[in-house]
């Protein structure tokens, strides 16, 4: 039985694989002229609302699905994640690096007809440091308009990965006319730069773009490339639909009453891997699965107890059934692959180990009697509460009285701001593994780090990363901080988990991305 | 014979007498019920259903909370029969064990919302001054829809069974009352309650022997449609997370469970819906029988 389960599993996967393959031979340009056809509609789906279509005012995943199509930022991250100039000529850092000239594209339109200038992004950087949703420009001391297409940046101290953070697409850094200046969180005119302009939001229901005729394409690349390049717009017409039922997405699909699912279960692209209508897309680094232990509240102040949760978990099985299998065992704080890979440094003894010998004897190193272990966790994202439900069962097994206490989303992050009652909360990190260390690691230091209590030792780390003069010295560092992860315990690394994406097979030209981009795709004949 | 030793006998004869003809309603009514064939078809379901409810440790052929990576979503085999879960979990024995908690839940707050009714309603009708104050408030609480009321209670107290017990007691108890205060309102007139009164009774000699074993028969009938109504609800609760929480194996959250993937894997969804409508079906068919036989209006129309 449990080789047929290996066996089917593989089997998906292979014919997956082979699917991709397919998809990325349709779209690759093979000598002969793409085959793109402009006109018609677009329907996306996704599963939640977006809170709020003001870019710079939210970090919301389903509202930067929509937002990156039709706003742009003067940096932004190409397809390796390395700072790309998207409206920004470029970047004239001082040698001291306090100032940042940008020089900016000429003749480039909002959806409004203006020209965007030099006053429009002031405006709009000095609006981001109001309402903006992230720290990210904080170190910016001075904004000044140094000519009609020049902007200048005055910093307050030297902060040599400022240039990621500005192109941070989480709360993007979007230029938004002058006129906005002054409009509250959300109350913008919605105008953008992008090659889409928003023309309706029914909330629950959908939000309507539509091709901006005038838009400026940046002619300095032959085509996108992460959140930037020479982007092109061929449908009409797009919709992002709210669907919230899961089940509901993919019979939409399949009756072809849409044509992309954002997310789509797994389960369901596996019934669907050979069905000609349907083209699925795999992203294996999608998000971190990871569990947050409350270092602030007994039993897991202990960090005997936080070390017996660790080597108590078999990480393969609450990954693999949260993921619904689309997963790798990791238990680095990096991809396999991407720059900042430090292997499994402080991982190797401690990861996967499902050990209950071990735990046991810590636990009763740590004095536990069977105080309650609660769980915080939400069925609004499936992961979370699958994740939970099998950590439960395991830690079960070694002696731990675990409570789950499942509530919605916005419950638990109202509960895991609270410094006592709670002791473990499932988390995926989406956008901070892709974003890099300096993401991941800020969410577990300053004002209010995840597991509650500060580690001394990590604050000092996340010093010396932003500090980091090169990528190799910010490396070395975080070698030391997933080491230091390993020894602190306060949160679990759970292993990677993949997103599946879908489309109708008439869909060329989509690969799957951060966000769902919308241009450079179009509907075959 | 002295006429003191006559006085005994008659009053001897007369209490065997009365006796006897207790016995003999009580064996016609067994008759009648065994000879109703809705009553005896539900009172069969029911029984076996509360058999595997009682003896699911030793039938439930694997721990419904075990999760089984390698044993994600199989279909139904000689293995599992009815298949496994998202977590690998089997089916079945999360049936089994799903069975227990509702059936528990849906005894429980049949009793619960049977003894304050009773309570409420006996003093609605018996106590003039309280009626209107007692079921103006009944009737408010009735103004909700019993389910929504429920999941507000519930999602008020935080997820757990004796939340959705608290909360479906409180919902259903109005009903009860209901029924109850109506059924006293009509024995209270009968002239052996104005009898007992004129005999200088007091007032819990009055309440319990005279008017509520009289008025037992619509409150029976009352409760089985609770208990059906709250296995129906509970799921209802479940299946919006706001019952008893994962893993919890209750029959609403098996379903939740499955609505996921009802299309690539049915059987998640399937089993556990089959026995809510095959439990709902067993208790309202006895409720009717019940009905059919207790209220005399319903008997002569038979």
């Amino acid at each position: 039985m449990t080789m047929l389960g290996t066996k089917r599993l593989t089997s998906f996967l292979r014919t997956l694989t082979m699917t991709s393959v397919l998809a990325l031979a349709a779209v690759l340009p093979t000598g002969s002229a793409w085959a793109q056809v402009a006109g018609g509609e677009l329907v996306v789906v996704q599963g939640s609302n977006p809170p709020s279509l003001d870019a710079m005012a939210t970090s919301s995943g389903a509202s930067r699905n929509i937002n990156l199509n039709v706003y742009e930022t003067l940096y932004g991250f190409d397809e390796n994640v390395v700072p790309m100039p998207i409206l920004a000529e470029g970047v004239n850092i001082s040698e001291d690096g306090l100032t940042y000239v940008f020089p900016l594209r000429q003749g480039v339109k909002f959806h409004n007809g203006d020209e965007m200038k030099a006053t429009d992004v002031k405006a709009s950087l000095e609006r981001y440091l109001k309402v903006g949703a992230t720290p990210n420009l904080e170190p910016i001391e001075k904004i000044e308009v140094t000519g009609d297409y020049e902007v200048t940046l005055t910093m307050k101290r030297v902060t040599p990965t400022f240039l990621e953070a500005f192109s941070n697409p989480r709360s993007p850094a979007v230029i938004i006319p002058e006129e906005d200046i002054n409009a509250e969180a959300g109350k913008t005119s919605l105008v953008g730069t992008g090659p889409y302009k928003i023309t309706e939001y029914v909330p629950d229901s959908h939000v309507t773009l539509e091709k901006f005729a005038d838009y400026t394409q940046d002619t300095r690349y032959a085509g996108p490339d992460g959140f930037g390049g020479k982007k092109t717009a061929y449908f009409d017409k797009v919709t992002f639909r709210i669907m919230p039922e899961p089940g509901a997405q993919v019979a939409a699909l399949e009756a072809g009453e849409v044509d992309i699912l954002d997310q789509i279960p797994v389960p369901a692209a596996r019934r669907l891997a050979n069905d000609a209508n349907i083209k699925l897309y795999e992203n294996l680094q999608w998000a971190f699965g990871t569990l947050i232990l409350n270092a602030n509240e007994p039993p897991t102040d202990n960090v005997k107890f936080r070390e017996a949760v660790q080597v108590a978990l078999n990480m393969e099985e609450i990954v693999g059934i949260a993921s619904e299998g689309l997963f790798a065992a990791n238990g680095g704080w990096a991809y396999p692959g991407t720059p900042y890979d430090v292997g499994d440094v402080g991982a190797a003894d401690y990861y996967n180990k499902h050990d209950a010998e071990k735990a046991k004897a810590l636990l009763a190193e740590a004095g536990y009697n069977n105080e309650p272990f609660t769980i915080i966790t939400d069925n609004t994202i499936p992961f979370h509460g699958r994740a939970a439900v099998v950590i439960a069962e395991q830690l079960k097994a070694v002696g731990i009285n675990v409570v789950i206490n499942q509530v919605d989303f916005p419950t638990v992050l109202n509960l895991r701001m609270q410094d006592t009652g709670w002791n473990g909360w499932t988390l995926t990190m989406g956008i901070e593994p892709y974003l890099g260390p300096v993401a991941i690691v800020s969410t577990l230091t300053g004002k209010r780090p995840h597991f509650v209590k500060h580690d001394p030792e990590l604050e000092a780390l996340y010093q010396e990363l932003i500090t980091g003069a090169t990528p190799e010295a910010r490396k070395a560092t975080f070698e030391k901080v997933q080491k230091r992860l390993y020894e602190y315990f306060g949160i679990i690394k759970l292993g990677d988990t993949g997103q599946m994406q879908a489309s109708r097979a008439n869909i060329e030209g989509f690969k799957t991305f951060r966000i769902p981009r919308v241009y450079d795709i179009w509907r075959a004949n | 014979m002295s006429a003191e030793a006559l006085d005994i006998d008659q009053g001897k004869s007369l209490r065997g007498e009365m006796t006897s003809a207790r016995r003999r309603r009580t064996l016609k009514f067994v008759r009648e019920l065994a000879d109703h064939p809705s009553f005896l078809i539900g009172a069969t379901i029911l029984a076996i259903l509360t058999l595997i409810a009682v003896l699911a440790p030793w039938i439930a052929p694997y721990d419904p909370n075990k999760n089984n990576y390698r044993d994600v979503l199989m279909g139904p085999s000689s293995q599992f029969w009815f298949g496994t879960d998202g977590y690998g979990r089997d089916i079945l024995s999360r049936v089994i064990y799903g069975l227990r908690v509702s059936l528990m839940i849906g005894l429980l707050v049949a009793i619960l919302t049977g003894i304050f009714g009773t309570i409420l309603g006996t003093a609605a009708s018996y106590v003039r001054w309280l009626d209107g104050l007692l079921m103006r408030t009944l009737d408010g609480l009735m103004a909700f829809p019993g389910v929504l009321l429920a999941i507000a209670l519930a999602s008020a107290l935080g997820p757990s069974e004796m939340t959705v017990i608290i909360a479906l007691t409180v919902t259903y108890t109005p009903r009860t009352a209901r029924v109850v205060r109506a059924a006293v309102l009509v024995v209270q007139g009968m002239q052996y309650v104005e009898a007992a009164k004129a005999v200088g009774a007091g007032h819990g000699r009055i309440i319990f022997r005279y008017i509520l074993g009289n008025a037992l028969s619509p409150l029976i009938v009352q409760m089985t449609f609770v208990f059906a109504v709250s296995i129906i609800a509970e799921a209802i609760m479940s299946f919006l997370g706001v019952g008893p929480p994962p893993p919890a194996p209750s029959l609403g959250n098996i379903i939740a469970d499955g609505r996921t993937y009802i299309q690539e894997a049915w059987w998640v969804a399937v089993f556990p819906g089959i026995v809510i409508a095959v439990a709902v079906l067993g208790l309202n068919l006895m409720g009717d029988g019940l009905r059919d036989i207790i209220d005399p209006r319903h008997r002569s129309e038979r």
